[in-house]
């Protein structure tokens, strides 16, 4: 019987060690391949060993584009941020703890909204930002121009009202009793009062889930941007303007300057795998916690 | 918790309705029917609003901050869905004003036109996303249960099992566009070389691309899908299994008996999300193969953005996506089916 124990845990940690290692070695090989020389790179066996840290190399790519793409991205991530969680917040408390007539048509309506995926909407979405009005020369039917398209606002306009985060923050509302805001509302509380002091400190790990969900989700954004500001490079998101920094020194055939690609996918990468790390705790227990009660 | 004027509260009323049922409750608790008013003085109209606003208070306040949220979420879902069946019935480049031309692009979708061109992205795409969510499912339940056990570094295997989740799916595509190139020095011939291979030409190969292509998707998905399962089987019951060993259980038993049972909301949950994931590859066709080699990574969901944004034949387009709605809602319908048989909800 222990020596089965044994067996088990030994193999466990085997296949732990040996898929972990393949899950993570293309992400791995890149970064450890940022800091290599171009020929200690093509040397590598399994993985490139570091043996330098080329300056030149991170300037280039940051002067290329990459560090303007940081602070619109940082912009837009911060702004989409502070609206994901007033408006959730906003939409959690209200249906979880007010009571009003069409409250469960309402939720149901929103909730519509996370079925739907958002790749059918690119079409129509594009449609709704090309007649926009008086936007980009177009009159007050939006008739005339092109609306939004290329313009930096088209970044900005949309997905104010996100359904997954008040669905997140009804279910950690509907945990908390009443009874502490009851108390408030005696000393005269306001309604933003009771959500933001209350029980906000209270919602930490929703509020973290969903800072990094949202997080990720603004800075990994790729397709629609590359639909509708294409051609104006100064509002390309990072996903996006990745993309024409490393195309520009790639070649499919023959010799490719392979670190000084690596290290332009790093500096890509880095954000959303330390904002992971450091808040990882969190964000499996707010995700984990709504999506089995739901 | 709470002084004693939280405590007096009446507990009887349902936790959903407790603010306002209970307000009502104190306010008839302090003038009892039966005893009449002394002085019925009408009431003023501010008093009056203030009654009113008191009792409704619930009311004004959820709609002044839903009524804006509402029209927003409407104009940005339901309008664009609206769109989005409206221009499937036209023939429409945008830039000249729309034909009407019925359910002719519909009937484009399921015809034999081009050598039943569109059936075949739509069987490829199906085949693709049942590949995907059965790796995925099969996968993350294995390393989930693996990793349920008392493990050092657990938490530090769970991590590089979720790293991939977290970047971009079109930056991460790039570095495998980066890896797969063709040459002899290409990183991935350059590895396999080391060994002893021969280099492949892996962008053009019609049977590795989409074995990259499906396992790509895999590789993206399925940290999501560990996390999940880990979760929902740390919150099984453990008295269940103490139960069933006393009984005499094996462990091939408990794992048919009690564990997956207890598994399927989770089951349910992952599947539903993790199909509307696996219908939507995208990223490999779009920045690595371009639909190649001989459309065999040409999915559904990059013919629509090829047809709308490329060929700028919208009505194409959103047909397409049409389908892909529909499919999508048919196939969550049936799994919701099978979930209500089984459980008798």
């Amino acid at each position: 019987m222990k020596n089965q124990r044994f067996i088990v845990r030994t193999l466990s940690y085997l296949f732990l060690g040996v898929s972990s290692f393949i899950m993570i070695y293309p992400v791995l090989f890149m970064a450890l391949g940022a800091f290599t020389t171009k020929n200690r790179f093509l040397e590598a066996d399994i993985l490139p060993i570091p043996n330098t840290f080329n300056v030149t190399l991170f300037q280039r790519a940051l002067g290329a584009g990459v560090w303007d793409a940081y602070v619109f991205t940082l912009q837009r991530c911060a702004f989409y941020i502070v609206i994901t969680l007033f408006v959730g917040l906003l939409g959690g408390y209200i249906f979880s703890k007010l009571n009003f007539p069409g409250k469960n048509k309402v939720f149901l309506l929103f909730l519509s909204g996370m079925v739907m995926p958002g790749i059918l909407m690119l079409v129509p979405m594009y449609l709704l930002m090309a007649w926009f009005p008086f936007f980009g020369g177009n009159n007050w039917l939006g008739q005339g121009g092109h609306g939004l398209i290329g313009q930096w606002p088209v970044l900005f306009v949309y997905g104010w009202v996100p359904p997954f985060a008040i669905f997140l923050f009804k279910q950690s509302f509907d945990m908390l009793p009443s009874e502490y805001e009851d108390a408030a509302k005696m000393d005269g509380a306001g309604m933003f009062t009771i959500i933001f002091r209350i029980y906000g400190p209270l919602l930490k790990p929703p509020i973290v889930a969903l800072f990094i969900v949202t997080f990720l989700g603004v800075w990994n954004e790729y397709l629609w941007p590359s639909l509708t500001i294409a051609g104006h490079p100064e509002f390309y998101p990072i996903a996006y303007r990745i993309q024409s920094v490393i195309l520009s020194d790639y070649s499919p055939v023959g010799t490719t300057d392979y670190p000084a690609l690596m290290v332009r996918t790093f500096l890509a990468t880095w954000p959303p795998a330390l904002v992971y790390f450091l808040l990882q705790r969190y964000f499996v227990q707010g995700l984990v916690a709504s999506g089995l009660k739901g | 918790m709470g002084g004693p004027l939280l405590t007096a509260l009446p507990t009887h009323c349902p936790p959903l309705y407790r603010p306002t049922a209970c307000r009502v409750q104190k306010d008839t608790v302090n003038t009892p029917p039966h005893q009449p008013v002394l002085s019925p003085a009408p009431l003023s109209p501010s008093q009056r609003f203030g009654r009113w606003y008191r009792r409704r208070r619930d009311a004004i306040v959820a709609w002044t901050f839903l009524t804006p949220m509402v029209i927003y979420f409407v104009v940005m879902t339901f309008v664009p869905l609206a769109f989005l069946i409206g221009i499937s019935f036209t023939e429409w480049n945008i830039i000249s004003p729309p034909q009407w031309v019925g359910l002719r692009n519909l009937k484009t979708v399921f015809s034999s036109f081009d050598n039943w061109f569109y059936p075949r992205v739509i069987g490829r795409t199906i085949l693709y996303a049942v590949a995907i969510l059965t790796l995925n499912i099969a996968g993350g339940f294995f390393v989930a249960l693996v990793l349920n056990q008392s493990l050092k570094g657990k938490g530090l295997f769970r991590t590089m099992w979720y790293v991939p989740s977290v970047f971009s799916g079109a930056v991460v595509a790039l570095l495998l566009k980066i890896y797969l190139a063709g040459s002899s020095i290409g990183v991935l011939n350059m590895l396999i070389g080391n060994f002893g291979f021969e280099p492949v030409d892996w962008v053009n190969h019609h049977v590795w691309m989409p074995i990259i292509g499906v396992l790509f998707v895999v590789w993206q998905g399925i940290g999501f899908t560990v996390i999940f399962f880990l979760a929902g089987l740390q919150a099984i019951d453990e008295n269940l299994y103490d139960a069933a060993k006393i009984d005499g259980a094996n462990s091939r038993q408990l794992l048919r008996f009690i564990t997956i049972p207890q598994m399927i909301p989770v089951l349910l949950f992952i599947s539903v999300t993790g199909l509307i994931g696996s219908m939507q590859m995208w990223e490999v066709p779009k920045i690595i193969t371009a639909g190649g080699p001989n459309y065999m990574t040409y999915t559904l969901v990059y013919s629509i953005q090829n047809d709308s944004f490329a060929a700028l034949d919208m009505g194409m387009g959103t047909a397409q996506s049409l389908v892909l709605f529909a499919m999508l809602l048919v196939f969550i319908g049936w799994q919701l089916n099978q979930y209500r048989q089984q459980h008798g909800v």
